[in-house]
């Protein structure tokens, strides 16, 4: 699916649907909790034990100085 | 949390700093995320957000300001001074109306005339948030962070 010229896989754009449900009631969610989102396909791809045990590298990894009162990510 | 204290107007959290700033500012300067990037950080706040939930409080305040990074690029959420206890316990009452600009986007239908919201306001949020960090802007945004589109 391509809207405002991204790309969007569609097991994304259903789990953003199931999430913008109005009737809170009937939100991606409501059954059975975090499970509920865990479990969507669009996670398939993820191990949450490893990312739970930090074993997967981050995609992205903040620049920092090596002075440890370095607080240039805060504004 | 690593220590709390108590003054006489304020109760007072310790908590671990995050050196890797917030992703409001992250996501400020990137523009938007790729989908795995925003699936790598949005499962964790999902992760999160299930721990307080087991815990019987209702975060309510998700947004990119309140998400911080660490060093190892994992993130994590913090304030929650919005946070409430479920079934009538004793967190503050929900400031359901925008203190600020950026809340609005983020806030589930329900709260906007209903103070008895439960956890499934948070999952709305992450709805909110995963489309966000993909097209770099929130899905009810018209341009003016007062004007949200959820107030008409």
């Amino acid at each position: 699916m391509k809207k405002h010229g991204i790309d969007i896989s569609p097991e994304c754009v259903d789990f953003v649907r199931q999430l913008l449900e109005k009737d809170p009631e009937q939100r991606l969610g409501s059954k059975h909790g975090a499970k509920d989102l865990l479990e969507h396909p669009w996670f398939a791809s993820l191990d949450v034990d490893k990312i739970k045990a930090k074993k997967i590298k981050a995609p992205h990894i903040p620049d920092l100085e090596d002075d440890l009162r370095d607080t240039s990510n805060f504004d | 949390m690593r220590y709390s204290f108590v003054t006489n107007e304020k109760v007072m959290f310790l908590l671990p700093f995050k050196r890797g700033g917030d992703m409001f500012n992250l996501m400020r300067s990137e523009g938007r995320f790729t989908e795995d990037r925003a699936r790598f950080y949005v499962l964790q706040i999902v992760l999160g957000l299930g721990y307080l939930h087991q815990n019987n409080v209702i975060y309510s305040d998700l947004k990119p300001e309140n998400i911080l990074m660490g060093e190892d690029g994992y993130v994590c959420l913090c304030d929650f001074g919005n946070s409430k206890l479920m079934n009538g316990g004793s967190g503050s009452k929900p400031n359901a109306q925008p203190v600020e600009g950026g809340a609005a986007d983020y806030i589930a239908p329900e709260m906007i005339d209903d103070d008895n919201y439960g956890t499934s306001v948070d999952w709305w949020g992450i709805g909110i948030l995963t489309y966000e960090m993909i097209v770099g802007f929130p899905p009810f945004y018209t341009g003016n962070r007062r004007n949200t589109m959820m107030f008409k």
